[in-house]
């Protein structure tokens, strides 16, 4: 699994690479975006990934009371922390640098980058980590005005970069203010976060809100069995105070705000000098479709009965049906994902005034998506979990990575044929991807028994 | 009823347990006593369907615990670690755990309150359980393994972190469970409880029960005056003479 991994890794980026270096050479407005675009992303990228690190694994991380009942001071903890985000950060860009320079090398890619450029962006992969562990430290600061006084100077780290990067400032003047902006941020570090250090993770870690603040939950209809109606229930509900329904959905809109605003910007038939305009809108909004059901759904499905841990004994030892509560664990998920439909698979469409068969299309293909994802998502959950406390139950990206390609294979195979048939006969296509909609609904509740019987023979010895 | 014959359970060439036999009736205490790692919670597992036996039997009101579907809502189970969901509160997980257990809607709010009320744990039950102490986790666990009104009972460590005075209450409420008729299997490496409240007691030791029976019994065959003698007497023998 591990060499097909590193295969699948070296041929994801020789894809990446080699469509920038295609899209390097088109016209399009959109399709070459300014080097300030591209570091902008980057480090926005980071800079949320590092805060999101910081909070679940540094702030809630509750096996720091052990380092804070020795004599350490609480700073020295602090900066262990926090060069741990940093180093973990520059680790991953360092990996992604070394295999970014292999392939180029090997295949002889033509990047539209230069010296400049890759100054710039050592510079800001020094700078995002160190902002987003700054601004989850800050924002988790109990006194109210002193959290909005230190956000909007932390915040203004991400605006100011913004700024830099896009004000049209010679390159020197950028790695200047790039670099001031650094030592910033590692002075708000050193003296304003490593005094708070503390009190922040008690605040963050020792969690003793009432409920009464976020009662949120949401009521199934009857007609579903109780068993999986009450597990749906509260796995939703749990999901939603850990906030990663809200995030979730997020995401998801923001990723259909994004696909309105590549129309806005390229107009209604975007030629990409190939004489493939028509298909352009059609595949980004599948490809959207996709990449949003692999975070909104294939993604939580994985960890669902390892975060439980060494809480899967109460699931398992309740006389109801392990197949019912596995599908109201499943269920949970699928609950919100109609959301890809909504946000991702219809609005463009409409806009584009595309005929009513593309419209029907486009929703289906997407249920097809959600429910095999869903469907992988719950079978690999039981298949390999992860029981490791300190990541949550996130499975390991080996696994990740294999049932995202799992979940691509198996939805080509579903939507295959009635891919095929729209350009042939559109009733007869609609009514294909009717019943790939309808099949993979059944694959999903076959794999839902499937990790049923595995979770009911689990060996559950921690 | 609990039986338990010849049960084996081995990870590779370490053997877990080597072979227990012991049998609970209906109305008994068993107090299952052991060093750290005597294997008393892999036992536990077995009879509730967490692990599964290498070989034997380990049965609850007939009924075999490798088939885990027939005897579940037949136990009431706390398991030794108070780790519950941190984003539910101590209300919404009685409320599932007892509404998936079969309990009728109106009895299972009136049982939550009360026992909740009685073990002094009421004012915090709309709060979520990530805040917690183990203390008020371990209050949880136990009304959660009563809720159903089990016929028995498999109770893992459960005066664990408890204060004097609960441990004290949780204690007559074994004595009062069983004197319904209720079986219970409990481990415990604190001697004093065990002494308190059990009918019978087994000393478990490298996987093998390596003594059996009521407190006198054990106290009159080693010459100990209370059962933590008697415990280091029968484990330090058995050590010696594996």
């Amino acid at each position: 699994m591990t060499l097909w991994f590193i295969l699948l890794m070296f041929g994801g980026f020789w894809l990446i690479l080699s469509m920038i270096e295609f899209l390097a050479g088109l016209d399009e407005l959109l399709l070459n975006p300014s080097q300030g675009n591209v570091l902008f992303s980057i480090f926005f990228f980071f800079v949320a990934k590092s805060s999101a690190e910081t909070i679940e694994g540094v702030l809630r991380d509750k096996a720091q009371k052990y380092y804070f009942s020795t004599p350490l001071n609480s700073s020295s903890i602090f900066y262990s922390k926090l060069l741990r985000v940093w180093f973990y950060n520059l680790l991953l860009f360092g990996i992604a640098m070394s295999i970014v320079s292999f392939v180029v090398r090997i295949w002889d890619i033509k990047l539209p980058i230069d010296g400049r450029f890759l100054i710039l962006l050592y510079i800001l992969m020094f700078l995002a980590p160190l902002v987003g562990f700054n601004i989850s430290v800050i924002s988790h600061v109990k006194d109210r005005w002193l959290k909005k006084i230190n956000l909007v100077v932390a915040g203004q780290m991400i605006t100011l970069t913004a700024i830099i990067l896009h004000s049209g400032l010679s390159f020197f003047h950028q790695v200047g203010y790039a670099t001031l902006m650094l030592v910033s941020s590692l002075i708000i570090a050193v003296f304003l976060n490593a005094t708070l250090y503390e009190e922040v993770w008690t605040n963050t870690s020792q969690n003793t809100e009432s409920s009464t603040l976020h009662r949120r939950g949401l009521k199934l209809p009857n007609f579903i069995s109780e068993s999986t109606r009450l597990i749906a229930e509260v796995e939703f509900k749990r999901r939603w105070r850990r906030r990663q329904v809200p995030a979730s959905i997020a995401v998801v809109i923001m990723m259909g705000i994004g696909l309105i605003s590549i129309y806005s910007s390229l107009g209604p038939r975007p030629d990409l000098g190939l004489g493939l305009g028509k298909y352009f809108y059609p595949s980004l909004i599948a490809m959207t479709a996709f990449l949003a059901a692999v975070i909104h759904t294939l993604i939580p499905s994985l960890n669902l009965f390892s975060r439980d841990g060494v809480r899967l004994w109460c699931i398992r030892t309740l006389p109801s049906e392990m197949k019912k509560i596995a599908s109201g664990k499943g269920l949970a998920i699928i609950l919100t994902s109609p959301i890809i439909i909504l946000m991702i698979a219809l609005p463009l469409p409409l806009i584009l005034d595309y005929p009513l068969s593309f419209v029907v299309f486009s929703a289906f293909s997407s249920s097809v998506f959600i429910f095999v994802m869903s469907g992988i998502g719950l079978w690999a959950a039981a298949k390999f979990p992860n029981f490791n406390e300190s990541t949550k139950g996130s499975p390991d990206i080996i696994t990740m990575y294999s049932m995202i390609m799992l979940a691509m294979m198996l939805s080509v195979m579903f939507l295959s044929v009635p891919f095929t048939l729209i350009e042939v006969d559109q009733i007869l296509a609609i009514l294909g991807v009717i019943l790939a909609a309808d099949l993979s609904a059944l694959f999903m509740i076959l794999m839902f028994k499937r990790s049923s019987i595995i979770l009911e023979n689990m060996e559950l010895d921690f | 009823m609990i039986e338990i014959k010849d049960l084996k359970k081995s990870y590779g060439t370490f053997e877990a347990l080597k072979g227990i036999d012991f049998f609970i009736g209906e109305g008994q205490i068993y107090a299952l006593l052991g060093s750290n790692g005597a294997g008393k919670t892999t036992l536990i597992k077995i009879l509730t369907g967490l692990l599964q036996p290498s070989s034997g039997i380990a049965k609850i009101d007939g009924r075999s615990a490798r088939h885990n579907k027939k005897i579940r809502g037949r136990f009431g189970y706390m398991p030794e670690h108070p780790d519950l969901y941190e984003k539910l509160t101590g209300r919404e997980f009685l409320h599932l755990m007892g509404s998936l257990k079969d309990v009728e809607e109106d009895t299972l709010s009136t049982k939550i309150e009360s026992l909740s009320i009685d073990l002094e744990i009421n004012d915090h039950l709309n709060k979520e359980m990530g805040g917690y102490s183990k203390g008020m986790m371990q209050k949880i666990l136990f009304i959660n393994a009563v809720i159903n009104d089990p016929p028995n009972l498999i109770l893992d460590e459960p005066t664990n972190s408890l204060d004097p005075r609960f441990s004290q209450d949780i204690k007559s409420r074994i004595k009062e469970l069983a004197s319904r008729g209720k079986c219970i299997l409990m481990s415990t490496h604190i001697t004093p409880v065990a002494e308190d409240v059990a009918d019978k007691v087994g000393i478990i030791e490298k996987g093998c029960l390596v003594a059996e029976g009521t407190v006198n019994e054990l106290k009159r065959e080693t010459g100990s005056d209370n059962l933590e003698q008697v415990f280091i007497e029968v484990v330090n023998h058995a050590q010696k003479d594996p």
